[in-house]
């Protein structure tokens, strides 16, 4: 960027901006894209009514200005420092809450950001504000359905040419793919192993330390349908039926409750789950979606 | 070779589940480059049992050969119903190692009947820790039981392995104890239980002077306490939690709502068991109260109360023992008193102290902020909504509260389900379990 760059944002700065009903902008889709928006936004004075994707049809704002945001890292750092600095965690939060997927979220968080700019950090927790809520609660529900995924990915065995790959397929509610690699590369560094969701189509995919190429990020995210698979490892029905066999032991059969069972594993995630597939171990789902 | 693990296994997790504990958080073990698994911040559920409890860790006995004879435990000696069988080390680490690859699990929990001696047992439970941690880099969680009479050298060395130790207390009090473990008291439960605690608290010491000092057991101590094999009250137990939380340091108590194993009439028979599930329900609020929200033990349960109310949660029953307490203005009370109130909890209670700091708080924001209005409506203040009822019949709040959707049902399906496999009728009231009946 070769204009001045946008100032740092302060508490009490200037007010809070209005939402443009004629402005749509359009970005990447990414974390960045959405920050290097608010800077953009914020250099015009107002908030966009819509944010969409580039190249997809805007649908908010026919009669306006679209507006097309260039994601650059510099300025994405810039702003993500600012708003870390005011509420420490709230770009966490707005990642998470994009990842939700729900239309409106982004300008939401456009107006969240622009409020802690404004009136300071008070305004991130405020619930009675609602785009602070609005964030804080789909932040809330992605980050629930990305820790159910820690609990609930399942991994198989499977081998090719001496070298063994772990695999997992899932069906989350929301693109948690992009949250969930920390906690998987923290606790199986060694491992080299894939995520698959079957929903959109994609792989978060893990290689281990010795093999991936001087500066390689440990994970990344691929189309689902480039992978291939080896054989399911020798073992791995025994440890299945092992797994099913303890799961029906653990049980109390006098203490059965199937509302509160259903209210911690909610039906759609029991084609993926193990200890849910008939004993003679075939998936009810085994493909790749 | 496997078909006998999995026999190994069907009997040995049997076993193994009456113990409540399946915790996995609070360990604070990171990951090397070249291990395998972490056990940092909450702990995850991997999945839920029929009956809707969590399955964190793999929780197996190691064997269920057992010299003791403990009315309440499906392992006591003379129980000819239940085939012996042992695991070796190996097979638990490979176990263990194939469950934690595929995550079904946190970690391991692993408790034994006591097939020798106390140091004989312990000794096998602190092999198969050792072998985790040093032949398999495994840094996952370690539950470790530690059994009555462990000798401190085992301990110690049990400590510096797993994440959590716990030795069970099982019968609340000491003279239940005897009637119903012959071969058990106190002193064998509260001798290591003490060791333990000490060790903890040396080991923290040690790792404020040097960070490089080794932890033991991190994830800190728990119990368990059996509810309605004996005939204390919920007052009594909750005496004996609060002892213990203020004195053994334990990070957790467990409520075990007795489940008959048949065949020993020095428990109560099958007919009785609802009236535990439902106070162990009780219980594990009144305990959440002490633990999490400040609340005095005299205050959730008087002196000389007996059981708890069995209608209301046991912050419903304080509120409505002290209706001039209440109600509490939103816009004003101090957040230790916002989580006094009945249907706000230590969340929506921050909640409102946060959005209090640029505004007023109105009665329609609440809901939104996750307040149980059923509950909450009788006993706080917004400029919009002024209550009277509490102060005009605190007993119309209850009718209120016990007959409509407020509290009872939903909660109470959460912890103590009515089990649906039995003939006798619900009892409304939760009587006091029958006197346990000497052998």
């Amino acid at each position: 960027m070769t204009t001045s760059p946008t100032t740092p944002p302060r508490p009490a700065g200037p007010p809070a901006l209005p939402v443009d009903p004629h402005l749509a902008v359009e970005t990447d889709g990414t974390l960045a894209g959405l920050l290097c928006a608010y800077a953009e936004t914020y250099k015009r004075s107002a908030l966009p009514a819509s944010v969409g994707l580039i190249g997809e049809p805007a649908s908010g704002a026919l009669f306006g200005d679209v507006l097309r945001v260039e994601t650059e890292a510099a300025i994405a750092g810039r702003v993500e420092r600012g708003l870390e600095r005011l509420v420490p965690g709230l770009v966490g939060r707005i990642h998470r809450a994009v990842l939700g997927e729900r239309p409106g979220i982004e300008v939401a968080a456009l107006r969240l950001a622009d409020a802690v700019r404004a009136e300071g950090a008070a305004a991130a927790d405020d619930w009675t504000f609602e785009p602070a809520r609005e964030v804080a609660q789909w932040s809330g529900r992605v980050g629930r359905e990305a820790h159910r995924m820690e609990a609930f990915v399942r991994f198989e065995r499977y081998v090719a040419d001496d070298a063994e790959t772990w695999v997992a397929t899932a069906r989350p509610e929301y693109h948690v793919l992009p949250i969930l690699h920390g906690h998987f590369s923290t606790r199986y560094p060694t491992l080299a192993w894939r995520i698959v969701d079957a929903r959109r189509g994609l792989a978060l995919v893990h290689t281990p330390a010795p093999e991936r190429a001087e500066g390689e990020p440990a994970t990344r995210i691929v189309p689902a349908v480039t992978l291939g698979l080896g054989d399911e490892a020798p073992d791995e029905a025994a440890y299945q039926r092992m797994w099913r066999a303890y799961f029906q032991a653990v049980t109390i059969p006098e203490r059965r409750n199937l509302a509160l069972h259903l209210r911690h594993v909610p039906k759609r995630y029991w084609p993926y789950l193990t200890e849910k597939q008939p004993p003679g171990g075939v998936r009810l789902d085994a493909g790749v979606g | 070779m496997r078909r006998q693990v999995i026999e190994k296994l069907e009997i040995l997790a049997d076993a193994a589940k009456y113990d409540a504990s399946c915790a996995s958080s609070g360990g604070k073990r990171e990951n090397t480059p070249t291990g395998i698994g972490n056990s940092t911040g909450a702990g995850i559920c991997h999945s839920y049992t029929e009956d809707g409890r969590c399955v964190s860790l793999l929780k197996v006995l190691f064997s269920n050969v057992c010299i003791y004879d403990c009315a309440y435990c499906v392992s006591r000696r003379s129980n000819d119903e239940v085939t012996r069988v042992a695991f070796t080390v190996d097979e638990v680490v490979e176990l263990t190692m194939g469950f934690y690859k595929r995550n079904y699990i946190e970690g391991l929990f692993l408790s034994s009947g006591i097939f020798k001696d106390a140091d004989t047992t312990t000794e096998k439970l602190v092999a198969v820790a050792r072998k985790l941690r040093e032949d398999h880099g495994f840094n996952g969680y370690i539950h470790l039981k530690v059994i009555p009479g462990a000798s401190p050298e085992l301990l110690t060395e049990a400590g510096r392995l797993a994440d959590r130790l716990s030795v069970n207390v099982e019968i609340p009090s000491e003279a239940g104890l005897k009637e119903v473990a012959p071969e058990k008291d106190y002193n064998q439960v509260f001798g290591p239980m003490g060791h333990v605690r000490d060790g903890i608290a040396e080991a923290k010491e040690e790792r404020r002077k040097n960070r490089r000092a080794p932890r033991f057991a991190a994830g800190g101590q728990s119990t368990q306490l059996v509810i309605g094999a004996t005939p204390e009250t919920d007052r009594q137990i909750l005496e004996l939690s609060d002892g213990l939380y203020s004195e053994q340091k334990l990070r957790r108590v467990y409520y075990s709502g007795f489940v008959p194993l048949g065949g020993d009439d020095r428990v109560p028979d099958p007919e009785t068991y609802r009236a535990p599930l439902h106070r162990e329900h009780r219980l594990y609020q009144a305990d959440w109260l002490l633990r999490k929200y400040g609340f005095a033990l005299d205050e959730v349960a008087p002196p000389g109360s007996g059981n708890l109310d069995s209608e209301v949660d046991p912050k419903t029953s304080y509120a409505l023992r002290f209706p001039y307490l209440f109600p509490v203005d939103v816009n004003a009370a101090p957040l230790e008193w916002l989580q006094r109130v009945p249907g706000l909890g230590i969340r929506s209670a921050k909640r409102i102290v946060a959005a209090r700091r640029r505004g007023v708080v109105r009665w329609e924001d609440l809901r939104a902020m996750g307040v149980v209005l059923k509950r909450a409506q009788f006993f706080l203040t917004t400029p919009d909504h002024r209550p009277q009822l509490l102060d005009r019949s605190p007993d119309a709040v209850r009718q209120r509260i016990v007959g409509g959707k407020g509290d009872g049902a939903p909660q109470l399906s959460l912890f103590a389900p009515a089990p649906v496999r039995l003939a006798t009728p619900a009892s409304g009231t939760a009587p006091a379990p029958p006197i346990a009946r000497a052998a």
